[in-house]
């Protein structure tokens, strides 16, 4: 328990750096912060309960993360983007398109299969996480937004 | 209402979204809803990655259309972030023409010199190497080559130099420094885990999300595009890691 509070600690350094790199507000950069650091959380707890299940805890570190995308930029008034972007970073299998391109220059082709093979499943896995959370919570706030300002 | 003032503004806001990264269907929308406020009849909006093409018509007026070719991409989440304002208080009357216009286009000449962001690409790599799980020295050696990586991007930056070339460059100098902190000054430290936070920076991780928002939102077009580009720059990486490795 406290290894995994010290990982998310960590993914809160991680990804206050990387909103300043894109540059997100200076308002928000806490928040995206927190953002990856719950996703990073859940992430982790759930490879605990689930024995190492890469793809469902990337699953549902990836809904943690859009679900609280989704409030906190209702409650700025801010593109979800935002937070989204800067926080899915812990999860995003950017380490796995490298090494599948890696493998491929030193030409160990088992090797960059498998993670041709992981890193589109993470992927997918992060799609299809963050159109269910904008299926559920997008259209739903959206209805909200249109009942009160019609015009626009 | 002057049609031609609007459709400036909107291509402006368009143009501030594209070339600072905000997904597609971010910037057709935002385009459409400054578009509809002429209540005109005939509003088209086509965004593809690298470009867009605008069209307002009626049978009043002459039909105005605009073609914009976007070639230079970042990410700059704070623009959008404004742009988005501007435009959400045009769109609900809190803002006249004039007003929104000239707002956009301070945004337009704002010039944008490089941010030094040395501290942050220092935490961004000995976070990440606290959260893969790293032992104190480890953290140390993501960070010391995240913080020289980030001089040599700097550099870069001031010397204009390609992309591609970049990434190559940065990730060249992170795998030389964690290869000689791995070998020489600390036996047992594992490298790969250094490389992997330490490329972090540099990792199409911004190009993949919005590659996904694309695709969800039914822009496959701008989707792929952005998938491509996240190969790219992997394969950027890729290169010069192998290289530095191979140096040392």
């Amino acid at each position: 328990m406290g290894e995994i509070l010290i990982k998310s600690i960590g993914a809160f350094i991680a990804i206050y750096g990387f909103g300043a790199v894109l540059h997100v507000p200076k308002r928000f950069l806490v928040w995206a912060g927190a953002d990856g650091a719950l996703g990073w959380f859940v992430y982790l707890t759930a490879e605990v309960l689930t024995g190492e299940n890469m793809l469902i805890s990337t699953f549902l570190g990836a809904v943690a993360i859009s679900v609280c995308g989704h409030f906190l930029a209702r409650y700025f008034k801010t593109p979800v983007t935002m937070f989204v972007i800067p926080a899915n970073l812990t999860l995003v299998p950017g380490a796995g398109m490298y090494r599948i391109v890696y493998y491929t220059l030193y030409s160990e082709k088992e090797l960059s299969s498998y993670y041709f093979q992981q890193t589109l499943q993470a992927a997918g896995v992060i799609a299809a996480a963050i159109f269910l959370v904008n299926i559920l919570l997008g259209n739903y706030m959206s209805g909200a937004k249109n009942r009160k300002e019609k015009k626009c | 209402m002057d049609y031609k003032l609007l459709f400036d503004t909107a291509v402006y806001a368009g143009e501030l979204l594209m070339k600072n990264g905000a997904e597609t269907y971010r910037v057709e929308d935002t385009m459409y809803r400054i578009l509809k406020k002429s209540n005109l009849k005939t509003v088209q909006v086509l965004v593809m990655m690298t470009g867009f093409v605008a069209t307002l018509d009626d049978p009043s007026i002459d039909s105005l259309t605009v073609v914009r070719r976007i070639t230079s991409r970042g990410t700059n989440l704070d623009m959008i972030d404004r742009v988005n304002m501007i435009s959400r208080k045009f769109c609900s009357d809190q803002m006249t023409l004039e007003e929104t216009f000239r707002q956009m286009k301070t945004l337009w000449k704002e010039t944008r010199p490089y941010h030094k962001n040395f501290l942050a690409m220092t935490a961004i790599t000995g976070g990440f190497a606290i959260m893969f799980g790293g032992s104190v020295m480890e953290v140390f050696g993501a960070s010391v080559a995240g913080f020289l990586s980030s001089i040599v991007l700097l550099l870069c930056r001031r010397k204009n130099i390609h992309m591609f070339l970049e990434n190559i460059l940065c990730s060249a100098v992170l795998a030389m420094v964690i290869g000689l902190f791995a070998d020489y000054l600390m036996g047992g430290a594992d490298r790969d885990l250094m490389i992997v936070s330490a490329i972090m920076p540099f990792v199409p991780g911004a190009a993949i999300t919005n590659a996904v928002f694309d695709t969800l939102h039914g822009d496959y077009l701008s989707g792929l595009a952005r998938a491509a580009e996240a190969f790219v720059i992997a394969a950027a990486v890729a290169v010069g890691i192998g290289i530095g490795i191979y140096l040392i």
